[in-house]
């Protein structure tokens, strides 16, 4: 046992690597097996891993979740800056202005009303329960954009760690709601075509959320949506620590 | 992000829970509006 707690000690990011891995690994199958992809794995795996951090949080009483956990130190370095660079670099790779030529006129406009609809109405929530600084105002409202462009957006702005979490926190539930939503409202919004499906990866934005949506929707349309959603956590990462915040800068 | 979750303090941020909540699902009931407004205008122009 010695020896293990040795070697773990030592090994602090490949115990990272393996612990997310197979956390993601394990709400992927349950999503799969037992919710029938109703929800997403990665919104399970996330929602968990905010389980995670606040259970560590509370045994390790600091204010870095599991990584206050001596055997769980590793996500501190998995989850750090360096890593999250690499994040930002590799996301913002999908901004790919190919994808975009592939949606037309209905997919760019889509895609810039989805981006301001979702950060504007997640920063006034935020203005509307008390936070008035641009960069909790601006990191909670990209947050609203998905669960991926709000940590990039906070950590580029150097967002509290709790503001940060909070965005994450929106963004899940974002992709939950899309997820139940979409099938049910399908039908009563024209949500029945290629184009449409383009336009609604677009404006929903979360790949995950919107893959599960369609998918329970009608499995033919999830490629369309995807193609439009996965542009769309690229240019949130592009445009919402930049143009966005400079945009709210001025006002708080 | 999994990762980045794990090492915030997540405890915080509890507290502001209903904030998490409305600002998910609010935004998406307006993006569903916004979309169904945006198809009808693309439908009729």
């Amino acid at each position: 046992m010695q020896e293990l707690i040795k070697v773990i000690d030592k090994n602090g990011l490949i115990v990272a690597f393996l612990l997310v891995g197979l956390l993601t690994w394990l709400t992927d199958l349950f999503s799969k097996k037992i919710l029938k992809s109703r929800i997403p794995g990665s919104a399970l795996a996330i929602f968990l891993a905010l389980v995670l951090g606040y259970l560590g949080g509370v045994v390790g009483k600091g204010e870095n979740g599991l990584a206050d956990l001596g055997l769980f130190k590793g996500l501190g370095t998995l989850g750090g800056g360096m890593f999250r660079d690499y994040a930002i670099v590799a996301t913002a790779l999908g901004a790919s202005f190919l994808l975009i030529r592939k949606s037309g006129l209905l997919g760019l406009i889509s895609l810039v009303l989805g981006i301001g609809v979702f950060f504007f109405a997640g920063v006034g929530m935020a203005w509307a329960w008390g936070y008035r600084d641009a960069v909790s105002l601006c990191t909670i409202g990209a947050g609203a954009c998905t669960y991926i462009v709000g940590p990039v957006t906070g950590g580029a702005l150097g967002a509290s760690s709790e503001v940060i979490a909070l965005s994450i926190g929106t963004g899940v539930v974002k992709t939950i709601a899309v997820t139940i939503l979409t099938p049910i409202l399908a039908p009563k919004i024209g949500l029945n075509n290629p184009g449409a499906a383009m336009a609604f990866g677009g404006i929903m934005g979360t790949s995950s959320g919107v893959a599960a949506g369609l998918a329970a929707t009608d499995p033919k349309l999830v490629p369309y949506g995807t193609v439009t959603a996965t542009f769309y956590t690229g240019l949130g990462c592009l445009v919402c620590p930049s143009l966005l915040y400079l945009l709210l800068d001025t006002f708080f | 992000v999994i990762a980045m979750a794990a090492s915030l303090n997540v405890k915080s941020a509890v507290s502001s829970g209903t904030l998490a909540i409305f600002g998910g699902i609010i935004p998406v009931l307006l993006a569903f509006a916004v979309f169904y407004l945006l198809l009808k205008a693309f439908k009729t122009s």
